[in-house]
């Protein structure tokens, strides 16, 4: 494997017992990786300094309790997809307030929905798997162009499609009022 | 339903311009608006149903490797943390199917991974073993470590700062406040320090021509504004170390504690005794580290309650509402907020000492607003006529 010269268990291993030299080199070959790995992965954002940054400290504290040199690569790679999930989960807890015209999101729990708790598989159920499947990775954490992706699809498309679920939910609503029907309440809390 | 809003409404950062026409269009359809605060806490009670069917994400990862043949990449501790996750994971992907996606789109990242490991590493290593040599600065007898910094550099964190913490304490200064003393320290990166009274901050000193060192160490409080930078920057108190790239963020810190509060940006946080364990708070999360002991997991706090020992009010994305209630209790001038503006966040940064008036007018400029006296005293924030 090539990464075998640069990243080389005699290089883990100095690096291990304490050789700061070698620990520097370590992680100074690991950067230019991460760093490409994460363009690929996110495209060039301000987010990839972060990933590398906190990337390096995984591999930095866990390289003593690598037990097998030969693993770095293992090692890096978790780490790395580590800190992906971990942005995709902190991904809109900040900015959605800044962006949400109504501000901060609801938290949904049931004490501040007036003690009714929304029925997720309820809601969800008003929409086609597919809708269904791109408001669920919305939440997770993945921006729109990643969802597309996901799905093969075009952003414009996902998007577009996240408006007709807004709708289908929306009429879903109004047919239940209608009918008088105490759901409406698990739909929309209040 | 209207038009105004669709394209942008569903944008991953609407313009300003979008958010105003969204919310013109809520405020003329107030079934609308109805059915969009809904739609709000359908998505939140989905949001809130994966993390509480998936709270490791990790987990998530070792699954997804697994399934991909991958398992020799776990260590046994982690095979053993995803055989007993197993069956909640499998649960949550009958609830939420489109967590297979996810799997899937982990799997593509680790081919990723393989791929740019294997270009990567083999375009890099020649050049980095040529340059090697000459990059490398001799070390003097001055540079060498002894005692207590040398117990320090094995805890450094990064390569690059490997090299610059060899010339440690020399050109550092440090500044001591006086009980009750509050000193703004500009460092020579740009970043700036509010160190409160009874602190003491030590830092580079800026050198001609030479990098900046980014790296302080802190007993005391302080409120950090870290300019951003490739280079981390790394703030040492007695018991933890906190490393940054470039955000805002107070720190508190005695022999037995440190405690990190974050407000823009990223902060990794570690305990200087455990380094297998490493924290990341997100904006408006605090974690502690006592000696001897771990981070504690994150949790979020108000900002401006837990940073108000900083002198300053620090709003990030807080209801407009709640600041104009903290900056009326403090001022004890009554504030009134327009109906209209009561749903609205603001983000700022404001000196306690600043009067109150210049601080309502700043907000008011940010929302196309405006301060007018309140009958009976008192000021009233408005939309602009």
């Amino acid at each position: 494997m090539a990464g075998s010269d640069a990243f080389g268990s005699a290089l883990v291993s100095q690096a291990q017992a304490g050789d700061e030299r070698a620990r520097a080199t370590l992680l100074e070959r690991l950067e230019p990786v991460l760093r490409a790995f994460f363009i690929k992965r996110i495209g060039v954002r301000p987010d990839v300094d972060d990933l590398i940054q906190n990337t390096l400290v995984r591999v930095h504290n866990g390289l003593v309790d690598l037990k097998d040199p030969e693993r770095l690569k293992a090692f890096a790679m978790k780490a790395a997809l580590f800190e992906l999930q971990d942005l995709y989960r902190g991904r809109y807890s900040a900015k959605e307030r800044l962006y949400d015209p109504f501000g901060p999101p609801e938290s949904a729990s049931p004490e501040e929905t007036g003690g009714v708790r929304v029925d997720v598989e309820r809601a969800l159920s008003a929409l086609s798997p597919r809708a269904r499947r791109i408001i669920e990775l919305r939440e997770y954490g993945y921006r729109y162009e990643e969802i597309a992706q996901m799905i093969g699809s075009t952003e414009a498309a996902i998007k577009m499609q996240v408006k007709r679920a807004f709708a289908k939910m929306r009429n879903a609503l109004v047919s239940l009022v209608a009918g008088g029907l105490t759901a409406l309440l698990l739909l929309g809390g209040g | 339903m209207s038009e105004a809003f669709d394209p942008t409404f569903f944008d991953d950062a609407p313009t300003p311009e979008a958010r105003r026409a969204f919310r013109a269009a809520l405020e003329a359809d107030p079934a609308l608006a109805e059915a969009y605060a809904r739609w709000r806490r359908v998505r939140a009670a989905v949001r809130r149903s994966l993390d509480e069917r998936v709270p490791d994400r990790h987990a998530l990862v070792c699954y997804a490797l697994d399934a991909q043949g991958r398992a020799d990449l776990l260590t046994a501790a982690e095979r053993e943390a995803l055989d007993a996750a197993r069956p909640a994971l499998e649960r949550a992907f009958a609830a939420h199917p489109a967590l297979r996606d996810v799997v899937r789109r982990i799997q593509a990242e680790a081919d990723d991974f393989e791929a740019v490991w294997a270009a990567e590493a083999a375009a890099t290593t020649p050049r980095a073993h040529a340059d090697r040599p000459s990059r490398r600065r001799p070390r003097s007898p001055a540079q060498r470590w002894g005692g207590r910094i040398a117990a320090t550099v094995s805890l450094v964190l990064f390569a690059a700062v490997v090299t610059v913490l060899l010339q440690r304490e020399r050109g550092m200064v440090t500044l001591r406040t006086a009980e009750g003393e509050v000193r703004l320290v500009e460092m020579a990166d740009g970043s700036t320090a509010r160190l409160m009274g009874g602190s003491a901050l030590t830092y580079a000193a800026p050198t001609k021509g030479k990098g900046f060192t980014r790296r302080a160490r802190l007993t005391g409080r302080a409120f950090f504004d870290i300019a951003p930078d490739r280079r981390p920057f790394t703030i040492e108190t007695p018991t933890a170390l906190t490393t940054v790239l470039g955000t805002t963020f107070g720190v508190r810190a005695d022999d037995a504690e440190t405690e990190v509060v974050l407000v823009t940006g990223r902060v990794s946080l570690a305990s200087r005794q455990a380094r297998e364990r490493v924290v990341v708070l997100e904006p408006g999360q605090r974690s502690r580290v006592a000696a001897d002991a771990l981070p504690t997991p994150p949790v979020p706090v108000d900002l401006a309650e837990a940073l108000d020992w900083t002198g300053l009010f620090i709003f990030r994305a807080a209801p407009l509402s709640d600041a104009v209630a903290r900056l009326s209790a403090h001022f004890h001038v009554p504030v009134r907020l327009a109906p209209e503006l009561a749903a609205d966040s603001i983000s700022g940064t404001f000196g306690q000492d600043q009067p109150l008036e210049e601080i309502l007018r700043t907000l008011a400029a940010t929302l196309t607003a405006e301060v007018r006296p309140a009958e009976g005293g008192g000021f009233v924030l408005a939309p602009s006529r």
